[in-house]
């Protein structure tokens, strides 16, 4: 079902959309488990990368500042 | 720095965050509106925005502070979720723009709020606490069906005209790190566990009466309240006594009375007194790096609430195991503020405070 252009222009409610793109007792296609999928195993690593580059900063942090302490 | 700028900058940034966290919020919840009963693809849209929203603002931070452009970090953020209202047709795109926008506008935020207040934890706590409300207010409109773009669009817009408008604070003074470098790490992991468990616990409570509009709006206002007057009574009464008496009192009220809203809403409130006290001594460990700072709590927040998404939450909504968890948080917040104090700070608030120079402004506000 597509948006009418009152909705897509926003001057209607999107909830005004009929309901129901696809049925409730069917499950969604495969595609779109498929790229559900691949976006949270995406965002897992993603989570994973953020935390050590991180933590490799919080080292860097600390290094520099022995350095000045050194100094 | 004068009382005006500061005035006018936490004015301006504290209304903005619940702007922009209503706006996310009536966003994803406006995606999902027209299949509600598409569970799956709700609670799936619902974590990838999370994770966006909340995992990037490190690296954000980190560009922020290197580049030293938090406002112009805030305006691109508003800017993406505004953009993000045109993007409903493509969930998927809408839910990206607008979780790396609120990640930009936080650190941005963030950052200004830490620059505004000299290492104590009022003006964070002020500028974090509105966006509870902000979700609240958003979560409403989205579900409800009531989202229509252009007044937030509208709104948004206003608010980067406002921020731009607004006198420029001056980046925080350069401050070595007195004090032994050997428990630096040690500090630093210990505040974000406890953060880290916070946002466990936060999410695993069974709050069943939440359904209640009034309720609701009572709760929302504790958490709003706990972070505001937080940093506040942090400032005044001592940071330590303050965070950890909040969280002591609160984990019996949360773990074992969350079924009844007469205790359940102050639990709630003295569980988040600690949040930007929190949120400031970790900035405090890092000078010159706030948005890094800010966006390390929130990394954490997202760890912790990572359990919550998985089969886990079961087990970690029993009580007991809130009440252990709650007192694990405050025994890493006690040790972290103890080894800060000790260690690296030469300002952490007492009980027995003392102005330092160049704080005037900052104290005839308050």
């Amino acid at each position: 079902m597509k948006m009418g252009f009152l909705q897509l222009s926003s001057v209607l409610p999107i909830s005004v959309l009929p309901q129901q793109i696809v049925p409730a007792d069917v499950a969604p296609p495969g595609a779109v488990v498929a790229i559900s999928l691949i976006a949270l195993i995406g965002l897992g690593l993603l989570v994973t990368v953020i935390v050590i580059v991180s933590f490799l900063v919080i080292r860097a942090i600390r290094k520099n500042r022995t350095r000045k302490d050194d100094a | 720095m004068s009382r005006n700028t500061i005035l006018s900058n936490i004015s301006v940034y504290s209304i903005s965050h619940a702007l922009v966290d209503a706006a996310c919020a009536a966003i994803i919840f406006a995606i999902v509106a027209p299949g509600q009963d598409e569970y799956r693809n709700l609670l799936q849209l619902i974590i990838i925005y999370d994770i966006l929203a909340f995992s990037t603002q490190p690296i954000f931070g980190l560009l922020a502070d290197t580049f030293r452009a938090p406002v112009r970090s805030a305006v691109l953020g508003i800017l993406l979720i505004a953009a993000s209202t045109l993007f409903l047709p493509i969930p998927l795109l809408a839910a990206l723009m607008a979780g790396i926008g609120n990640a930009l506008f936080h650190v941005g935020g963030g950052v200004i709020s830490l620059n505004l207040a000299s290492g104590k934890a009022a003006l964070p706590g002020i500028y974090v606490a509105p966006g509870a409300l902000g979700l609240m207010i958003g979560t409403w409109i989205g579900k409800g069906g009531h989202f229509i773009a252009w007044p937030f669009i509208l709104l948004l817009l206003g608010s980067v005209v406002l921020i731009l408008r607004t006198p420029k604070t001056e980046p925080a003074a350069p401050r070595e790190l007195p004090g032994n470098l050997r428990w630096f790490e040690t500090v630093i992991l210990l505040l974000l566990v406890s953060i880290a468990i916070r946002s466990m616990v936060g999410l695993s409570l069974v709050l069943p009466w939440k359904s209640d509009p009034a309720l609701l709006v009572a709760l929302t206002l504790a958490v709003v309240l706990g972070k505001a007057l937080g940093g506040i009574l942090g400032d005044n009464f001592g940071w330590t006594t303050v965070a950890v008496s909040g969280l002591v009192i609160s984990a019996p009220l949360l773990a074992f009375f969350a079924q009844i809203p007469a205790i359940a809403i102050p639990g709630i409130f003295l569980f988040n007194l600690s949040m930007p006290i929190t949120l400031t001594c970790l900035a405090g460990m890092l000078p010159g790096k706030g948005g890094f700072a800010f966006g390390l709590t929130t990394l954490a927040l997202i760890i912790g609430a990572w359990p919550t998404f998985t089969q886990l939450h079961v087990l970690i909504s029993h009580p007991i195991f809130i009440f252990a968890t709650i007192f694990i948080s405050i025994a890493a917040l006690y040790g972290g503020l103890q080894l800060y104090a000790s260690h690296f700070s030469d300002r952490i608030p007492t009980p027995q405070y003392k102005t330092q120079p160049g704080e005037e402004g900052y104290r005839r506000m308050l």
